[in-house]
């Protein structure tokens, strides 16, 4: 192991820790109402305004506050805060969950393939000496899914196709300033299983939702929102991990239909784009915002099927304006004949 | 390969933020619009440096401190947002054996990976990234608190240097000086820690 860490490393290490810790904002409406009922003046009825009042000894405040703040939690989870998705959101995604179920996947005879397509660009922030690039860059990643997912061979190819979106500086200031803009090709890759990474849970996880962890998932939409919100940490989480699990094109149809109805609780969620478009293919986003970023996943409405994801900036951040579309992917799965062909 | 923006610093030459008025006659209204804006991104902030609970309680002291103290906010002086930061983080002081030991522990821990970056990141990266994260952990437990202040309130809470030097009431200069030196420190640390750390470990 090298001795000493380069400014990326070290950022990116920063960043991981700061992603780890998952804030958890429930209580805040709570202080709201604390913080406000303190700033409240103390006699109402008063007609003259006085001078502002010495300052009150922050502990008598803090008692008082904690008295407000007991009444204070049960309006907050009653009033303050939704309790689940906005109503176009819910409409959005049970509609769609009605057309998942009754959705039959096409069958994978022995000796065929599932071939999983993804178009991702995502974005990557290239450094020179005291400048960064930013761009969206299209990988391609391609997966053969045997007809037994667990003891058959799989294989995946990613590859950058270099198409690119230049979101901060142009492709010539970056060559100019010497940052590298290709990455190396990444080595095809064939392990049974899916078991390309090493160390993954036996039983699966979202990420990698093996049949075994899929039969593990409640049937119950508002038990399965609850294990995702376990699971991911909750809030924005819940629908990244969604948008992972479906990405993998291992769902079934009526999981796939659970999964949009278990959506529905997602407090937050709302429909925030009629006409997203990812590259061509057209349909409505459903998103929420968290940390200075929009997750959105997106629905094809005519046939309930998540098509792709996008994140879109919420905040200015690292030169990157608010409303920038920070990444987005869109997915699409076949039945193929031969492993390594697309027919 | 990353799936999204290195955080890296924002631009130090923004323009100085002119603050609102705290002083009008409805000190209520005015403070439900600066905890509508603020407190978010403030309770994010604490809530990674101790955790979500004590992060409820010191958003709520920031609050309750600032609406003391507003008589003394300078709009031209400072932007509320580092005013407000900094309350927070002489109040955090209070909390620096807490952190130090959440530091410590979280260094000696395997945690689970909840980075936003794509899935094959989460999966193919996720060692490494997961042991880089604990020797920062472990790295971070050793920072003079003004320092590990410098550090966090530019990478988590997104001040630039006048910002940091007005939270902390310390010159700019003073803040970039402080910034190089502890992110020299810490590249050159965090790996030697880590060796330390592993050979316990294994």
């Amino acid at each position: 192991m090298r001795e000493v860490w380069t400014d990326d490393e070290l950022d990116r290490a920063l960043d991981g820790l700061y992603h780890e810790i998952q804030p958890d904002h429930r209580n805040l409406g709570a202080v709201r109402a604390t913080v406000v009922a303190a700033a409240e003046p103390r006699t109402p009825l008063k007609l003259i305004k006085t001078a502002p009042s010495q300052p009150r000894p922050l502990r008598r405040l803090a008692a008082a506050a904690a008295a407000i703040l007991a009444i204070a939690v049960v309006v907050q989870t009653t009033l303050l805060s939704p309790s689940t998705a906005t109503a176009e959101a819910r409409e959005t995604l049970t509609t769609a969950a009605d057309i998942a179920a009754r959705t039959t996947d096409p069958p994978v005879a022995n000796g065929q393939y599932r071939y999983v397509t993804t178009h991702a660009w995502w974005m990557k922030t290239i450094g020179a000496e005291n400048n960064s690039f930013s761009f969206l860059n299209e990988n391609l990643i391609e997966t053969w899914i045997p007809a037994d997912p667990v003891a058959g061979e799989w294989l995946q190819r990613r590859r950058e196709t270099g198409n690119r979106k230049w979101v901060k500086g142009t492709e010539a200031e970056a060559r100019a300033a010497g940052a590298v803009v290709e990455e190396s090709p990444w080595p095809e890759q064939r392990a049974k299983g899916g078991a390309f990474t090493q160390g993954l849970p036996d039983q699966g996880t979202w990420q990698f939702p093996k049949p075994q962890f899929l039969a593990g998932l409640p049937a119950d939409p508002e038990q399965l929102y609850e294990r995702l919100r376990t699971d991911s940490g909750g809030g924005k989480q819940v629908l990244v991990y969604v948008a992972d699990a479906l990405r993998t094109g291992l769902v079934p149809a009526h999981i796939r239909a659970n999964l949009l109805r278990a959506l529905t609780h997602l407090p937050g969620l709302d429909v925030t784009d009629n006409a997203a478009d990812l590259d061509g293919r057209k349909g409505v986003a459903l998103g929420m915002s968290e940390d200075g970023e929009r997750q959105e996943i997106i629905l094809d409405p005519t046939t309930g099927e998540v098509i792709g994801e996008r994140k879109v900036s919420d905040s200015m951040f690292a030169g990157i304006p608010k409303g920038t579309v920070t990444s987005y992917s869109s997915v699409t799965t076949t039945v193929v004949d031969t492993i390594g062909t697309t027919r | 390969m990353t799936a999204r923006p290195t955080p890296s610093p924002p631009p130090d030459d923004g323009p100085t933020a002119t603050g609102p008025d705290l002083t009008g006659p409805d000190p209520a209204a005015t403070f439900g619009l600066l905890f509508d804006e603020h407190a978010v991104p403030l309770h994010a902030y604490l809530s990674r440096r101790v955790g979500n609970q004590s992060a409820d309680d010191l958003v709520s002291e920031t609050f309750l401190v600032a609406l003391q103290q507003r008589h003394t906010y300078d709009p031209a002086r400072a932007g509320v947002r580092p005013w407000l930061f900094g309350i927070a983080s002489n109040l955090l002081r209070r909390h620096v054996r807490q952190e130090v030991r959440g530091w410590q522990a979280r260094s000696r821990m395997v945690g689970t990976d909840r980075s936003q970056e794509s899935p094959e990141d989460r999966t193919a990266e996720r060692v490494t990234a997961q042991q880089q994260i604990r020797q920062l952990a472990g790295a971070l437990a050793a920072l003079e608190p003004g320092d590990r202040d410098v550090l966090l309130l530019t990478s988590w809470g997104r001040l630039n240097a006048t910002e940091v030097g007005q939270a902390l009431g310390i010159p700019v200069g003073t803040v970039h000086s402080r910034l190089h030196r502890v992110r020299r420190w810490l590249q050159s640390h965090s790996a030697v820690t880590s060796r330390g750390a592993e050979d316990g470990d294994a």
